[in-house]
């Protein structure tokens, strides 16, 4: 069994890690934008370390139930404490149950605070015999320089569309279908595959093609605008929310606040990563104005030529960086739809 | 049965039959516990069940033979008329736990060793932090075994004669200290092995992964003789500080002076008031004063099998060591608090 098989592009880090399975390092920093698979990648890495070819060990550690694997969550929506960390340093001098080392997997180590970061370190870099641990975050950034320094950094980027679209393919979706998610997904197997089942895919795409069109002179516009485009991700994280609720029914009563907390944490990266999809096609609307009149070549084929020439080429330029500059809005925490309101006002001029 | 675990699988309890023998696995990823028990078996197999409801469950039930049955993902318990039906958590999921045992093992009688153990273990430390202070050492000492518990503030050491023991192996204290209460009593087997410690009796087997991390270097902390000796009741001495304390709280020290004809302790607590009283005992040594936190003097006089206790000093500023009276197996080391 090859640990990373179906797992959509990445191909140099997947060449790296399974270099890497025979000698492990004993820290690693995955780091990359949300949705692109780190996760993923992250627990077949660590089945492959912890399973050898056992198949049914491989399952209970991509499943997140082997006792050798252990996940490390941010309590509640808050953060890491300190207290985990400590709990850590301390279940790193144990020896492993079943296998022959003991994964500690952080999916979500951008939110360690420093305190916990700080409890971290010594572990990080004095070797134990037995313990590898995998800090997954969006950018090196989020963590401070001294456990990034301690650690093997693996740069898990965007995959081009191509071959997101070539995985779904290879997994059974329709073509088309593959193709239309990949588009949207903006380089994020992750998000390609929890949308490639949403009929309303295509959809989407539209709605944020058609914006420009649809800047109004008055400032309630915006506002109906911004409502709409929230709608139109909805249906799309159906899928999404639907595998939770079976999540949730499978473990019954015993659902705990910690998937709860989790889930809600997931639907959140997911969404925020529509949104920031959403915004990247607006943008590269404009940019193909610009190049348009500027004779480059376009992006968005199906896109009617009229709307190509709407706004001189300057202008058009200045409302793609307006755009893209509202992802920072978002990842500022701002709400939605106040940061699409306020970027349709700008677009129509009023701002 | 791990309470505490993140993983629900971790919630339920292995059951296996096989040949007229029910064996019972429970694990909380740490320690694992295995006990068996003589069943009347209608057919053998394996399932895993909620491990706090059918306990409770079988508590609950009228006296009188129990019967367990599993089939279809369900696990039903009945005796005399009740019936639980309950849900069955997967086997595939259950941690696969090996059951071989080191080729090395050591013969205890469990009543001892939980003794010993609950002695030193009152050194160990809980603080997760500096994890190599919340095991106990086992260790071979001059053919004996030795049991070593430090958490900076004071060590003890508890030698156990006529145990012939190999090696050095740390065994986190938290896990030891169901050792009693589990699989305990009677002739015991000890297996150290490089990732875990065994403890083996016919009721059943409890195992606890080793702390991989090096213990400190305790033996240079004991010396070979002490100037100053204090012989004193175990009893007055405990009563004594349990007086002071009721002034010091914890962090207030307790001074004792030591001069010939016993002890006087005294402790003064600003803004609040004092307590002195004085002991009879015998001194031998310079007349001196030393203070020590008041938890960790009452829970080492209070470990000391022995109805007179020793208190041996170098100075004011180096450990205080106790032990009984003519018997030194075990031995608890104090650090003073500076005044």
């Amino acid at each position: 069994m090859k640990p990373f098989d179906g797992v959509v592009g990445h191909s140099g880090v997947i060449e790296f890690l399974t270099r890497e399975i025979a000698t492990p390092a004993q820290s690693y920093l995955f780091a990359g934008p949300s949705n692109v698979g780190k996760s993923t990648i992250a627990r077949r890495f660590a089945a492959a370390l912890l399973c050898g070819d056992d198949g049914e060990c491989f399952r209970r550690v991509t499943s997140g139930i082997h006792p050798d694997l252990i996940l490390i969550e941010p309590e509640g929506r808050a953060s890491i404490t300190v207290d985990q960390a400590r709990r850590v340093v301390s279940q790193s001098t144990r020896s492993p149950l079943e296998s022959d080392r003991k994964v500690f997997l952080f999916e979500e180590g951008g939110m360690m605070n420093d305190e916990a970061a700080n409890a971290l370190l010594k572990t990080l870099e004095e070797p134990t015999r037995a313990a590898v641990f995998i800090i997954v975050t969006e950018t090196e950034d989020d963590l401070p320089d001294t456990v990034a320094s301690r650690c093997r950094t693996v740069a898990i980027g965007r995959v081009p569309e191509q071959e997101v679209s070539d995985g779904l393919a290879a997994l059974g979706i329709e073509t088309d279908q593959a193709a239309e998610a990949a588009r949207i997904a903006g380089g994020r197997p992750g998000l390609a595959l929890a949308l490639a089942t949403e009929p309303q895919v295509a959809d989407y795409r539209r709605h944020w093609l058609s914006i420009p069109m649809r800047l109004g002179e008055h400032p309630g516009d915006a506002f109906r605008l911004a409502d709409e485009t929230i709608a139109a991700a909805d249906p799309l994280l159906e899928a999404l929310k639907q595998r939770q609720k079976e999540e949730r029914d499978v473990l019954g009563e015993d659902a705990s606040k910690a998937l709860r907390d989790r889930q809600a944490r997931e639907l959140k990266r997911a969404t925020d990563a529509l949104y920031v999809t959403g915004l990247e096609i607006l943008a590269s609307f404009y940019r193909d104005v610009a190049a348009a009149q500027l004779g480059a070549p376009i992006r968005n084929t199906d896109v009617p030529v009229a709307a190509l020439s709407s706004v001189t080429p300057r202008r058009a330029v200045a409302a793609a960086d307006r755009t893209l500059s509202a992802i920072g809005d978002l990842a500022a925490n701002q709400r939605p739809k106040l940061a699409f309101a306020n970027l349709f006002s700008d677009l129509a001029g009023h701002g | 049965m791990g309470s505490r675990s993140p993983l629900p699988i971790l919630q339920g309890l292995l059951c296996e039959v096989e040949g007229g023998r029910l064996r019972v696995t429970g694990t909380d990823n740490e320690v694992t516990v295995r006990t068996y028990l003589e069943v009347e078996a209608l057919e053998d197999g394996v399932t895993v069940i909620p491990a706090k409801l059918a306990a409770d469950a079988v508590r609950k039930l009228p006296s009188g033979a129990v019967s367990v049955t599993a089939a279809d993902g369900e696990v039903e318990i009945t005796g005399n008329g009740p019936r639980f039906r309950l849900r069955e958590l997967s086997v595939a999921d259950y941690p696969k736990i090996d059951d071989s045992l080191p080729a090395d093992t050591i013969d205890v009688v469990g009543e001892t060793l939980v003794k010993a153990l609950s002695q030193v273990g009152i050194a160990a430390s809980t603080d997760d932090a500096r994890p190599t202070l919340t095991g106990v050492l086992f260790e071979e000492n001059e053919g004996g075994l030795r049991l070593v518990a430090t958490d900076s503030y004071r060590l003890a050491v508890r030698d156990v004669l006529g145990i012939g023991a190999t090696g050095s192996k740390l065994v986190p204290y938290r896990a030891l200290r169901e050792l009693g209460r589990t699989v305990g009593d009677g002739p015991m087997k000890v297996a150290l092995g490089d990732r875990e410690a065994a403890f083996l009796t016919d009721q059943g087997r409890l195992t606890v992964r080793i702390i991989d991390a090096t213990f400190p270097k305790y033996r240079q902390l004991l010396p070979d003789s002490y100037p100053n000796r204090l012989e004193v009741s175990k009893q007055h001495l405990l009563e004594a500080v349990a007086r002071a304390a009721l002034v010091a709280e914890d962090h207030i020290p307790v001074r004792l002076n030591l001069h010939e004809g016993g002890v006087e302790l005294s402790v003064i607590r600003q803004e609040v008031g004092e307590e002195t009283e004085h002991i009879e005992g015998t001194y031998e040594g310079e007349e001196m004063t030393i203070a020590f936190n008041t938890r960790y003097l009452t829970e080492g006089v209070g470990a000391i099998d022995s109805d007179t206790v020793v208190l041996q000093t170098i100075d004011a500023l180096k450990p205080g060591l106790l032990h009984g009276v003519g018997d030194e197996d075990f031995r608890y080391l104090l650090m003073p608090v500076r005044l």
